[in-house]
């Protein structure tokens, strides 16, 4: 540790980088809460088909409204852009080092799927129903291409649920300059909260009651993966050097501290996992508490984290 | 500086000398000026250490700007390829490719790029229009102290060259990994 | 600079109890008192003086930048020396006591 007193006159003050950066403001946390919970939803919905053998007829219009929850994710990315009339130039080129380059394409990819999880996925009443609104012949097509390669169609969402929620905690992880996103432990981190909170938005929407038993626990296994992932990114911060030492100071007793520890750990992972064991252990009734507080600690992970990240510049080491 | 010849690639770097560098930041005000660089930002700055207890102090004036680093983490994470390393080393922006998702930003070490007021995202870029003249970029120009060098890595001949040789050199932040270009010669 | 702010010795800040960025009057030696201004703590100044950059800290309404913000250091100097052979003007008379605003 450096004890040297020293006083530094920095004459740079450009905007949203002086005195720390402030680049990125709420559009960032809230496009990489939504893609994570909409990789959980993309890896969740299949996997219960393919595990129990049905489809849920709760559960046929989620693809749409994952659709829906993505399509809100890459509005709030359009409005972060300095420069959104060149958006069109992320689909001009592939740029393999650039997790943000991969996330454009791997975007583009999961409406296909989904749409043709959603057709494939229709309830023998919804196809009906819907039969009599015009774009028949077109709906029909994405309903019998939905149902021939239906395994497909969900191996293919459910790998693309983990690439989304492995990207956008990639997104931060490997970018070394900022100390505080210094973690081989972002991308597990961000894709094991997309499937809780993913899980969580289920649960808010639960129909069957076996089922959501089944959330319930993968919701809790989830919870448990990522209080681990967590402890392993505070470990590998204290003994990772200066700059890791400042990751991990920031948030035991800097100005993050209180957020991260009162709103992702206590209130979004931690209440959460003995409200779930309680309704697991004693049939308790269910309530919205658990996946209500699961979102709320998704949402303010990333917020922290992406805080945290921009504030946390190597200048601080000296 | 002579006009840079068409045999060999050209790899471009700055030294920076703190011995003599005085903090008056003519580089600054000839950066902008040469630059348009909107008013309130700034492509190069100068940084001042002081180190130590009254009285017993000693202080450290520098010149800082982008380091154009051979391992350029912006350049990396670019999604649309508008940050890239040219022919001689040194990394540009095209501001037709950029849409300021400001990965970039996040991305440099050194805090070194800004948004600019038109929206893309901006930097020094060595004045690579005067090199192209056969001038000197404009902060090194006009420096009064000659603290500021520029030239060609792969000449021998050149003045960066023989400085390094000669000199204790230094860069900022080392553990960052990206191998800068910028040298502070001590 | 959006304001001046006034350089304390850190060591002289730390035996006052005034921590950087705190905001403090200057009152000199005839009970002139300054508007509030932000302390700035560093090692390039000595124990026993202050300083301000000059021009910040004015009352006309005219001067609409400088009107409000930081501190004027020629509202404290209200005491001269004048030099009895050119007249030249030494304004180095002046003591100020730094208070808290906040106690």
């Amino acid at each position: 540790m450096n004890t040297e007193v020293i006083e530094i006159l920095h004459g740079r003050t450009n905007p949203m980088i002086d005195p720390t950066l402030h680049a990125w403001g709420w559009e960032v946390p809230v496009y990489l809460f939504l893609g994570g919970v909409v990789a959980g939803l993309m890896i969740l919905v299949p996997l219960l088909e393919l595990r129990t053998g049905d489809k849920s007829r709760a559960f046929q219009h989620i693809p749409l409204l994952a659709a829906v929850l993505l399509s809100l994710g890459m509005g709030a990315l359009f409005l972060d852009l300095e420069h959104p009339l060149h958006v069109y130039r992320f689909y001009m080129t592939f740029q393999p080092t650039s997790p943000m380059s991969w996330g454009s394409w791997i975007l583009i990819l999961v409406y296909p799927a989904l749409v043709l999880g959603w057709a494939g996925g229709l309830a023998d009443e919804t196809r009906s129903w819907l039969s009599r609104l015009p774009g028949q012949g077109l709906l029909q097509q994405l309903v019998d291409l939905g149902l021939a390669q239906r395994r497909t169609v969900l191996w293919a969402t459910v790998a693309l649920g983990l690439g989304l929620g492995t990207y956008t905690g990639l997104l931060l992880g490997t970018m070394a300059a900022r100390l505080q996103w210094n973690t081989a432990v972002l991308g597990p981190l961000f894709l094991v909260s997309g499937v809780s909170t993913g899980a969580a938005l289920l649960l808010l929407l639960r129909g069957e009651k076996d089922r959501s038993h089944l959330l319930v626990r993968w919701d809790s296994m989830a919870i448990v993966v990522e209080l681990a992932l967590i402890a392993m990114m505070m470990i590998g911060f204290s003994t990772g050097g200066a700059g890791g030492h400042l990751a991990a100071a920031s948030l035991l007793g800097g100005p993050f501290t209180p957020w991260f520890w009162s709103l992702v750990v206590v209130a979004g992972l931690l209440v959460p996992l003995g409200l779930n064991l309680m309704e697991l252990r004693h049939r308790m009734a269910a309530t919205l508490a658990s996946p209500l507080l699961v979102l709320v600690g998704g949402l303010s992970l990333r917020f922290v984290l992406v805080a945290a990240g921009q504030a946390s510049s190597f200048a601080l080491l000296h | 500086m002579s006009a840079p010849t068409s045999q060999a690639p050209s790899l471009y770097a700055m030294t920076m000398d703190s011995r003599k560098c005085v903090g008056c930041s003519a580089c600054v005000l000839a950066c902008r000026a040469e630059n348009a660089v909107p008013p309130g930002y700034t492509r190069d700055w100068v940084v001042k250490e002081i180190r130590g207890e009254f009285p017993v102090l000693s202080q450290v004036i520098r010149s800082e700007r982008c380091n154009h680093c051979v391992d350029a983490p912006c350049v990396a994470v670019c999604p649309t390829g508008a940050s890239f390393v040219d022919e001689h080393g040194t990394v540009q922006i095209d501001r037709d490719k950029c849409t300021g998702c400001k990965a970039c930003i996040a991305a440099c070490p050194y805090d070194a790029r800004y948004v600019h007021t038109d929206g893309f995202v901006d930097k020094c870029t060595f004045c690579m229009h005067r090199v192209a003249r056969g001038e000197d970029p404009a902060c090194v120009s006009v420096c009064p102290t000659e603290s500021l060098h520029f030239g060609d890595l792969n000449d021998p001949e050149s003045s960066v060259s023989r400085l390094l040789a000669e000199r204790k050199v230094t860069v900022l932040h080392p553990e960052a990994g990206t191998t800068p270009k910028l040298y502070f010669l001590s | 600079m959006s304001e001046n702010k006034v350089w304390l010795n850190a060591r002289r800040a730390e035996e006052l109890g005034i921590r950087d960025g705190e905001e403090v009057v200057l009152v000199n030696q005839d009970g002139v008192r300054s508007t509030p201004v932000k302390v700035e703590v560093t090692q390039r100044i000595r124990p026993d003086c202050v300083y301000l950059v000059h021009g910040y800290g004015h009352d006309a309404k005219g001067l609409n930048f400088a009107r409000g913000r930081g501190a004027s250091d020629a509202r404290l100097m209200s005491r001269v020396k004048i030099d009895p052979i050119m007249g030249g003007t030494g304004m180095n008379v002046n003591f100020v006591r730094v208070e808290r605003t906040v106690a």
